[in-house]
């Protein structure tokens, strides 16, 4: 299914064509096509929203996007850039949010943010920026602590500040209300209003796309690895 | 330029980290004890060995005693450590590391250049532990050079365990399995294999030929090129056989592991 959306012409943040990807190995004599012929663009500015039931394929278009895997057919592109051809580029201009991310052990929430900075080769004052970050994802009382002592949904808040800590333009966020409690949640959810009031492209894959009926520009629905339903909420 | 800063800032996190943590003294003093257990029975007989076999013959004698025993608990700490440095990050951790637009290489030679960094540090320990104890019991020093080349040997141990483990890890890490598994294969290289043989042998299983297939036995070459006793010396040709075999295992590993980790999916 081809899903175009926008009346604007503008050049989509986030093109697929035919994507595919199929997970297989010889040994254990399996073959799972996570991904089955998908095209869609997403347009800058705008917060999609991938649902659909576990296997469905919203975690593995988040993770060739994020150049962590490698598409078995077609092509996907991120302003422009081939993410197979160019990944550095791309990397460049997105922030990752994997589910359930565990950082390591015996490093405090500062250093870790500090690290993901030097390693997005973040040039502007490091040390201000994570404070800045850790102050906005309500952390920063906890900046010398090390992060195995905090709970889930600390950890899934700190996890959102990582993302932010390049202020990249594409924003690929993978259950990022999980573990969250009330607050957290509300706390995420405006932020991510905020970053697409910026002029950033925000994807989530959820199977609790009720919490952004209210903020999602787009719902795309998957099952099987294939697009089942595209739902476009005209807000202006 | 900032993709060295990264990979500094990685050395220098990754140094902290273990240095804070309880598991480093644990290292640390499995280190040291038992070079003091060995040394301090060696260095009280001193003035025997020295009144039979004379002062150059001790010095030469304690430095074949560190550099057998000291490898040994060198691996162990490299094997160790690089399996807790890159075997021990979830998968999500590393998702993370790895979508930056740094190479993925920075990542894994920062974290296999700090558990180095870490080895020296017990290294190191060791050989104060064993200069320590030589003082103490008023016995001859080695000469500075011999002492610091023991230590080039020893950490040439280490990295050849690391770089294994680094090989080890990386596959499992590939595989998506615990990664902390990847320690068991340089452990079975570098501590079963040698037992079994070494006690095959003293049961008359096998015959001294088969020893060359331990590195154990490669490191022994190379340490008895530099510190020998009367005619024991090794010749060039085994030496520089035995620096082969281990440089070619080193550089095989570590690059086995820089494309697993560079082809690595998620």
């Amino acid at each position: 299914m081809t899903a175009k959306w926008g009346v604007v012409k503008m050049k989509p943040a986030v093109k697929l064509e035919s994507l595919s990807k199929t997970y297989s190995s010889r040994w254990l004599r399996f073959q799972i096509r996570a991904l089955q012929n998908i095209s869609l663009q997403i347009l800058p500015k705008t917060l999609s929203v991938f649902h659909g039931p576990n296997g469905s394929g919203k975690s593995t278009i988040l993770k060739i996007l994020a150049t962590l895997a490698r598409p078995t057919s077609g092509k996907a592109f991120v302003f422009g850039y081939n993410v197979a051809c160019v990944p550095r580029q791309v990397c460049d201009l997105t922030g990752f949010l994997p589910e359930n991310l565990f950082p390591p052990s015996d490093v405090t929430a500062y250093e870790y943010l500090k690290l993901i900075g030097r390693l997005r080769q973040v040039t502007e004052d490091l040390s201000t920026k994570v404070d800045e970050l850790l102050q906005k994802v309500r952390l920063l009382r906890w900046r010398n602590v090390p992060v195995q002592l905090f709970s889930s949904g600390m950890q899934q808040r700190l996890g959102f500040a990582q993302a932010m800590i390049s202020d990249p333009d594409l924003y690929l966020l993978d259950e990022p209300l999980s573990s969250l409690d009330t607050s957290g949640r509300d706390m995420v959810l405006k932020e991510m209003q905020t970053l697409r009031e910026k002029g950033k492209t925000i994807i989530v894959s959820t199977h609790r796309d009720k919490f952004f009926r209210k903020i999602a520009d787009n719902f795309v629905l998957l099952e099987n690895g294939r697009i089942i339903e595209i739902n476009c909420v005209e807000r202006r | 330029m900032g993709s060295t800063k990264a990979f500094f800032y990685i050395i220098k996190l990754e140094v902290h980290r273990i240095l804070r943590s309880s598991r480093f003294l644990v290292m640390l003093l499995a280190s040291i004890l038992p070079m003091f257990l060995y040394l301090d029975l060696f260095a009280r007989q001193q003035s025997v060995a020295i009144a039979l076999y004379g002062e150059a013959w001790f010095k030469i004698r304690s430095l074949q005693v560190f550099a057998f025993f000291t490898p040994f608990l060198a691996e162990m700490i490299a094997i160790l450590l690089v399996a807790d440095l890159l075997g021990s990050e979830k998968r999500s951790s590393l998702m993370v590391l790895f979508s930056t637009s740094s190479s993925r290489l920075i990542t894994l030679l920062g974290k296999f250049v700090a558990a180095l960094l870490l080895t020296a540090i017990g290294i190191l320990s060791s050989l104060l532990a064993f200069d320590l104890l030589l003082i103490v019991w008023g016995a001859p020093l080695p000469a500075l050079s011999s002492q610091l080349l023991a230590f080039t040997i020893v950490l040439f141990a280490s990295l050849l365990a690391a770089s294994i483990t680094l090989c080890t890890t990386s596959f499992l890490i590939a595989q998506e399995k615990g990664s902390a598994v990847g320690a068991l294969v340089p452990i079975f290289i570098f501590f079963v294999l040698s037992f079994i043989i070494e006690t095959s042998i003293r049961f008359g299983f096998i015959d001294n030929t088969m020893l060359q297939y331990t590195f154990l036995q490669q490191f022994i070459e190379i340490q008895r090129y530099f510190f020998f006793l009367n005619a024991e010396q090794t010749s060039l040709n085994t030496f520089y056989s035995a620096i082969g075999v281990i440089s070619l295992t080193i550089v095989v590993s570590v690059l086995l592991a820089t494309y697993v980790i560079q082809k690595l999916e998620f």
